[in-house]
């Protein structure tokens, strides 16, 4: 599971491509982005908490989201992240960016 | 006008930092207690939850470094950091700061002093109106002239116009009971007219006037 955790490390940047798709559905705080991450990976992507709060931080500084205090279902005090007009422009630039990446080195492991 | 959006968010950051803090602190808490209700879900007891989760969040030092870098602006923060190394060490060593402002306080005035006595006498403007028509002659070596001898040059018309002054003399001021000795300059009534000297206090003797102070 750990070896797993460290994608963000070998393909740089996609972290804040998996936050943005996260979030595009709708607000949610730290934890749920984590966990949906987790869920929709089927549990090979798991975002360490260490670089987490960071790149939500990065991306606030960035103008690509926006945070808010609200109560959890767990009725508990949460910070919400929310998607920005921008962060949404953002999520754009980065899946097409990546989708491209991924056709060339597919292309290249086809044509060996 | 991004990036201005951008420097504006870390400015209020710059001005909010303990609020900042808390919000992280709190949001931590907020993670750590979720995923131990989660774990109480599956039958561990409360405390041991709690433990458990705050060990798999692991430690925030590194995190809570990362998410300060997140916002700060380097050098701002590296100069901030730097003044207050900078005060602190003055605070625990008075004698020190007070030779350091003093010397300072000395070079600083000095090269001040030497800067505008160096305008003033090399680069200034003559206070007087036209200083290339102006010229200064004296009639009869050293000695004073005699006001014939000013009528007179003034009447050849060789200037266009020729005022007379005395240039070292003293006199008594009588203000009230008390008497002062001032430095003063006797001049002919055309004396400003000619030379356009401004009048820093009171006004200009007229042509005409005679035995007037100003």
């Amino acid at each position: 599971m750990m070896q797993e955790s460290n994608i963000p490390e070998f393909l740089p940047g996609t972290l804040y491509m998996l936050i943005l798709r996260t979030l595009a559905r709708g607000p949610l705080h730290g934890y749920a982005i984590s966990r949906r991450i987790k869920e929709h990976s089927e549990e090979a992507l798991e975002i360490e908490e260490g670089s987490l709060y960071p790149a939500l931080n990065r991306m606030l500084v960035k103008g690509w989201l926006t945070a808010e205090w609200g109560i959890s279902e767990n009725n508990r005090k949460a910070r919400f992240y929310k998607l920005t007009a921008e962060g949404r422009r953002q999520l754009g630039r980065e899946s097409r960016q990546f989708d491209r990446l991924i056709r060339a080195i597919q292309l290249v492991m086809r044509s060996a | 006008m991004n990036r201005l959006k951008e420097i504006g968010r870390r400015l209020f950051y710059l001005g909010h930092q303990p609020h900042f803090n808390r919000e992280l602190d709190d949001e931590v808490q907020f993670h750590i207690e979720t995923r131990a209700d989660e774990l109480e879900r599956t039958g561990i007891p409360r405390r041991e939850a709690l433990v458990q989760a705050g060990r798999e969040f692991g430690s925030t030092v590194r995190m809570r470094e990362q998410t300060r870098a997140a916002w700060q602006i380097k050098w701002i923060d590296d100069l901030l950091s730097d003044l207050r190394y900078a005060l602190r060490a003055l605070r625990r060593n008075p004698g020190f700061a007070a030779a350091a402002i003093f010397s300072l306080a000395l070079g600083i005035g000095a090269n001040t002093t030497m800067f505008s006595l160096t305008m003033e006498f090399l680069f200034s403007r003559p206070s007087c109106r036209n200083p290339e028509t102006l010229r200064s002659i004296q009639i009869g070596g050293n000695s004073a002239a005699e006001v014939r001898d000013w009528r007179f040059l003034r009447s050849a018309h060789i200037f266009a116009d020729v005022a007379g002054s005395f240039e070292e003399a003293e006199s008594n001021w009588r203000k009230g009971e008390d008497t002062y000795r001032l430095s003063v300059m006797p001049v002919t009534d055309n004396f400003f007219n000619i030379v356009g000297v401004p009048v820093a206090f009171g006004r200009a003797i007229q042509p005409g006037e005679q035995y007037t102070a100003c």
